[in-house]
């Protein structure tokens, strides 16, 4: 029996949703898009006037018009470029079964996990000026100088095709799980060849996965600030101009620069919708299990499986190359292609140097902070969408997914310009200079994480047992305490976890907001780099990188001995 | 009965349905509904004491057997000491002692099913509700877990309200069937006056198999009505559903199957004239498909002594009592 879900009428249920959406409603208005909004107005703003003349200043000047441009244009590239090397791989590993393809295939999303400020100083350790690489081929060659030079755009997609490929990867091979391995069957047994396959039916089937991949990758590149701001140099694209504009002080240029950055990523979120809804029509069979072609001679798989551990390696180099360097002893390795002495002296610093270990002791205090909340706050909203029914509540789950769309550059430029000043009564407060900004800041970043890991959860069980908690006499908070919360901790635990990790490692927000006595890991990290202290900004990555795997290991077990609801 | 529905309306949009006993959690938009004279329209489900067994059975996955049965219980804040007694009591009626500590996903879909009873039961409701708690179960199994339902809901002397869609089910287990539809009660009463006397074509063609003819009613002898049918075939009808109904109209005919016979032809009033169609084998009795002269088809059904040959073949009502009129729709 089917029964649609409509409003209950009846008072008490009426009042009760009222009682839980109208604070998160207000919670949501104020830190999501009241800030927003105040940058909007700031931006149209001189001296109480409205004028538009910041935007005409923007359009006039040569460097506003080429870091915009620039974002477009190193964002299309890295769609390109991650396409290419995502894509295939995906394919591969989808085809061919060889011994070790399971682990390879996990371990190809691998960069992703890497918050993106490691991976990038681990890249500036591996093909950097004075990369382990770089001066292999400059010793290889006899070269005066190094044979290239890690900076600008093509650096900037170097990195990104390497983190943002995984999108293509993992979007490439749900759309080949999903499909029914009959139908490219059919069209062999029709006498198509293995090209025309991939060409006329393989590859448009594929098109609503790649399109999201496409518009996903897209909004990550225009919202990249690590790679552009320690690669950028002279090139600067509209995340990194904004920084500047802001530290020089030029603000009402911030503001129009920010609103620029926002209405690409809300274009972008705009059209990932449409297709996901268009995706709902897409047609998903009942299915044949995936034909994968099992390579029988000795010979082939061998080099099928050196393959892939060589691409794992190569994915892995960067990572190496970072735990390599956190050893390497002060003055340890100068001109020599490998360090040639190594001690445990910067982790030893770590421990010793209380300026070295405050920002590892405030990073985890502040993600612990952000994810309480995001915990508590993510459970009633998600319950509330997906439960009840209430006028407003598809702005609501708008809302909950938007901090998601906007870069962290503008939600901080929202955050510093909102939390500034000391007016209670338009909902503005001194937060600025204090520990809460930064933790406020990962908390807005990550509710539609966590919202989304509660809203499938409670999606997956069904509402009967709700229903059923009442009949048997239990009350609202009883049923939510004894049934919906033990079936919903599954992704709880998932999205929390998650939103810790990621607040762990957060660098874009944190590099507008921090305060100086309580500073993350991220930002300590920079402060080493620009001391030149490359050992001690190696270790601290290591340290951050395994806090985030521990955080993982620790909390997959309990994800996975967490009860998960019926058919979940 | 101590439950009454008062002239209760709940629509879903476009859909106007008071089916299911959604009802009892989703407010009615208009009506009453009272129980042992009290109005509990809006009293919230965890205060009406009703128990409830799900289509889905509903139970929850993250706790045990115990637990699942102990739940209502602790709501109540029944004693520790008492609680083991009556957990253990409630499995024992629905047969399942023993299974306290096991994992509800370890049952089976019957086993399952009988937790979900002992679960309602385990509050001691004055009224059960089952949404069509067998419709998860495959079909040798239905049949064995509504046979030991219905001992245990005799048994227990409490007032249930089962809904169905399964007329076979509704005539095993109940004592009174209330049949619906679109929103709409049809007829309540006993299994046997719901066969041998529905009230409206609906009814008639959903307990049972049912032939429909239209005719026109007359009245030979200024007395009893009696339809003219196709062939001039003249029947006397059942003179308990003809209140309102006169001479001249045009109405519905209904006659079951089995309350037709093959006669040799006869030339009398009543007897109904076609060809056979088609024959259908059903075991000890046999169905034909007979052709009317209108194009109508009759369904018969007969011993198999009465085996009749192909071609032209004469039926007629084992007893007026069995031919039901009713106003022909408009």
């Amino acid at each position: 029996m089917t029964r649609s879900r409509r409003p209950a009428v009846s008072i008490w249920e009426r009042r009760h949703t009222a009682a839980l959406a109208v604070p998160v409603a207000l919670l949501l208005v104020w830190l999501v898009l009241y800030p927003n909004l105040l940058v909007l107005a700031e931006s149209i703003r001189e001296e109480g006037r409205l004028t538009l003349a910041h935007y005409a200043d923007f359009f006039s000047t040569r460097a506003e018009l080429a870091a915009l441009w620039a974002s477009v244009w190193t964002s299309l590239a890295s769609v390109a470029l991650a396409a290419l090397i995502g894509v295939p791989l995906a394919m591969f590993f989808h085809r061919f079964d060889f011994p070790g393809r399971r682990v390879f295939g996990a371990l190809a999303a691998l960069p992703v996990l890497l918050p993106p400020l490691v991976g990038v100083i681990a890249f500036l350790f591996l093909v950097g000026e004075s990369g382990i690489l770089t001066r292999g081929v400059q010793l290889a060659l006899g070269l005066e100088t190094a044979p290239w030079r890690l900076a600008g755009a093509p650096a900037i997609l170097f990195v990104h095709a390497y983190t943002m490929y995984v999108y293509f990867y993992l979007f490439t091979l749900a759309g080949l799980v999903r499909m029914d391995a009959g139908i490219t069957e059919a069209a062999a047994s029709l006498g198509a060849g293995r090209w025309r396959i991939l060409r006329t039916v393989t590859l448009p089937l594929l098109i609503p996965s790649l399109t999201a991949a496409a518009l996903l990758v897209f909004m990550t590149s225009m919202a990249s600030f690590s790679a552009p701001y320690v690669f950028g140099g002279g090139f600067r694209v509209l995340t990194t101009q904004i920084y500047a504009s802001k530290m020089s002080g030029a603000l009402s240029m911030a503001m129009v620069e920010t609103v620029m950055l926002a209405s690409a990523s809300l274009v972008a979120l705009w059209f990932l919708r449409r297709y996901e809804e268009a995706r709902e029509y897409v047609v998903v069979g009942k299915g044949v299990a995936p034909a994968r072609h099992r390579v029988r001679s000795p010979g082939v798989r061998a080099l099928l499986a050196a393959a892939g551990a060589g691409w794992v390696l190569l994915l892995l180099l960067p990572h190496l190359t970072l735990v390599l360097v956190s050893f390497v002893a002060d003055g340890g390795w100068t001109t020599q292609l490998l360090p040639e002495r190594y001690s445990l002296e910067n982790y030893r610093g770590l421990l010793r140097d209380p300026r070295l270990f405050a920002p590892i002791l405030n990073s985890l205090q502040m993600a612990a902070v952000a994810t309480a909340a995001n915990l508590v706050f993510c459970f009633v909203a998600a319950y509330l969408v997906v439960r009840r029914r209430f006028r407003g509540r598809a702005w609501l789950a708008v809302l909950l997914v938007l901090p998601w769309a906007l870069p962290g550059t503008v939600i901080a430029i929202g955050l510093a310009t909102t939390f500034s000043a000391n007016q209670p009564l338009t909902g503005r407060f001194v937060l600025v200079g204090t520990f809460w900004i930064l933790p406020l800041a990962y908390f807005i970043r990550n509710i539609p994480l966590v919202a989304q890991a509660v809203i499938s959860a409670f999606r997956r069980f069904d509402p009967t047992l709700e229903e059923a908690a009442a009949s048997l006499g239990a009350g609202w908070l009883t049923t939510m305490r004894r049934v919906a919360l033990p079936l919903v901790t599954p992704g709880l635990a998932a999205g929390g976890l998650l939103a810790f990790v990621t607040a762990l490692g957060e660098f874009v927000a944190s590099i507008l907001l921090y305060t100086p006595r309580s500073r993350p890991i991220s930002i300590e990290i920079l402060a080493q780099l620009r001391a030149f202290d490359f050992g001690g900004a190696a270790a601290l990555g290591v340290v951050l990188a395994l806090l985030m795997a521990s955080v993982f290991v620790i909390g997959g077990r309990f994800v996975r001995d967490g009860v998960g609801a019926p058919g979940g | 009965m101590s439950l009454e529905l008062r002239g209760l309306r709940k629509r879903f949009g476009e859909v106007v349905a008071v089916r299911d006993f959604t009802l009892e959690l989703e407010p009615p938009d208009a009506g009453r509904i009272v129980f042992k004279g009290a109005d509990v329209t809006t009293r919230s489900p965890q205060k009406r004491g009703f128990g409830m067994v799900f289509q889905s059975y509903a139970l929850f996955p993250h706790l045990s057997v115990f637990e699942n049965v102990a739940f209502g219980l602790k709501a109540q804040r029944v004693e520790a000491s008492e609680l083991g007694r009556l957990v253990e009591a409630a499995l024992v009626r629905v047969d399942l002692p023993g299974y306290v500590d096991r994992r509800v996903q370890e049952l089976s879909g019957g086993q399952q099913q009988r937790v979900a009873l002992a679960r309602a039961l385990a509050i001691e409701p004055p009224l059960l509700l089952l949404d069509e708690p067998l419709s998860n179960l495959d079909a040798s199994l239905r049949e064995r877990t509504r046979t030991e339902l219905r001992s245990l809901l005799k048994g227990l002397g409490i007032t249930a309200l089962y809904v169905t869609h399964d007329q076979e089910e509704a005539f095993d287990l109940a004592d009174r069937v209330a049949v619906m539809n679109e929103g709409e009660l049809r007829q309540v009463g006993t299994p046997e006056e719901l066969y041998d006397h529905p009230h409206d074509v609906f009814v008639a063609g959903f307990v049972g198999r049912a032939n429909l003819l239209s005719g026109l009613l007359e009245s030979p002898h200024g007395g009893e009505l009696s339809v003219r049918l196709v062939g001039d075939a003249l029947w006397p009808v059942d003179p308990e559903g003809t209140s309102g109904l006169r001479a001249g109209q045009a109405v519905q005919v209904v006659v079951r199957p089995e309350d037709l016979e093959i006669v040799p032809d006869g030339h009398h009033a009543l007897e109904l004239v076609g060809v056979v169609s088609e024959r259908v084998f059903r075991g000890a009795r046999i169905a034909y498909n007979v052709k009317l002269a209108d194009g109508a088809v009759v369904e018969v059904e007969a011993d198999r002594r009465s085996e009749a040959r192909a071609g032209r073949i004469v039926v007629r009502p084992r007893s007026h009592a069995r031919v039901h009129v009713y106003p022909a729709a408009e």
